[in-house]
């Protein structure tokens, strides 16, 4: 994953606001994102990803270059997303309809992606919240398996195995839902 | 390797985490397969529609939010902190203040216990008021505001001379010249 500059980090150390406004702007989006796939909510997402940045302001200090930035911030964004999808009682997911700037889309085709979405959203929704971040951390994200180790603290041999486990249970919701039993 | 152990590979063999024979085992069994061959495609396309989701913009309010709530938890530090560096001094102020009231409550118990003591001996000795004449009131430190306050019923009860001696004696504090 990419790396943000270790000078902001080391500024944000020292309390800069500036260069931690950097930091969040570097790591933002993914962090949003990975909420929103976790809790499946809008709003939930949106203080998650608050409260992961307010922690990461709050510990930077604490922060020894041990391991990579991305890694120390990706672990409290889990480990928050996990405790909150865990507490959540039930999860509804609307998708929202983002039209890209010069982007011209059909009805059809925009039909069609929101239906998408919500089928897969659906099916993560049903998997356990500590199955379901392999998947949005693998296969949504595209960190390795040794990214993966090293943020949910975990050994390779327990990435693979919970994986496996985790695509074959959302093939399984994703083929449900195509015949139409949930 | 049969068709179970091949769809249990499946995710390694996607992420090209299978030992190289392992990896050779499953090609060869999806090449002669066409069921697990058909399954692995299936299997292959639900995944990668995971990265077709969408990934949204981040709202624009966020940041000032975070910013926000930095600055409030600073507040909160300050006040706390300035509390934690003080705690010490309030833990003395508090001990001196029990400690004092303490001290205070006693020197005015004993104050009037005193007065109660030169009163008793003066009323007993001086006055020649019989123990018995002084048990009509119980309680000495009554006795001696009900005394300043002039009291006509006490005052009757032990006679005139007896009150200005007494009078007397309440002007000057309670003193007495001796004791016996």
């Amino acid at each position: 994953m990419e790396e943000i500059d270790k000078n902001i980090i080391l500024n944000c150390q020292k309390k800069d606001i500036g260069a931690f406004s950097q930091m969040y702007e570097f790591y933002k989006k993914k962090i949003y994102n990975l909420c929103l796939r976790m809790t499946g909510n809008y709003q939930d997402a949106e203080e998650l990803t608050q409260d992961v940045f307010l922690i990461v302001w709050q510990k930077i200090g604490q922060f020894r270059f041990h391991s990579s930035i991305s890694s120390w911030i990706y672990q409290i964004a889990t480990n928050l997303c996990i405790d909150k999808a865990r507490r959540a009682q039930k999860i509804s997911f609307l998708p929202l309809t983002e039209a890209k700037a010069g982007k011209k889309e059909s009805m059809d085709e925009i039909l069609y992606k929101k239906e998408m979405e919500l089928k897969l959203q659906n099916a993560l929704n049903k998997l356990k919240p500590q199955h379901r971040i392999y998947i949005i951390l693998r296969d949504k994200q595209g960190f390795t398996y040794s990214e993966i180790a090293q943020i949910l603290r975990v050994n390779l041999g327990t990435v693979k195995s919970r994986i496996n486990r985790a695509r074959m249970q959302l093939v399984k919701e994703l083929k449900e839902y195509k015949k139409g039993g949930k | 390797m049969d068709c179970q152990k091949a769809r249990k590979n499946f995710s390694l063999y996607y992420d090209e985490q299978l030992t190289p024979s392992d990896k050779m085992e499953i090609e060869k069994h999806l090449s002669s397969c066409n069921s697990c061959a058909q399954e692995y495609l299936l299997w292959k396309e639900n995944i990668s529609k995971i990265l077709e989701i969408p990934d949204y913009s981040v709202p624009n309010h966020l940041w000032l939010k975070i910013k926000d709530r930095i600055q409030r938890n600073r507040q909160r530090s300050k006040t706390f902190l300035f509390l934690i560096s003080w705690r010490w001094a309030w833990v003395s102020i508090f001990i001196i203040l029990i400690l004092s009231s303490g001290l205070f409550i006693n020197y005015k118990r004993n104050q009037q216990l005193v007065k109660n003591a030169k009163l008793a001996d003066f009323l007993i000795n001086d006055l020649k008021i019989s123990t018995d004449e002084i048990m009509v009131v119980q309680n000495f430190s009554t006795v001696y505001d009900f005394l300043l306050e002039e009291n006509d019923y006490l005052i009757d009860y032990l006679g005139e001379e007896t009150e200005e001696s007494l009078l007397e004696f309440l002007g000057k504090g309670g003193e007495t010249d001796e004791a016996s």
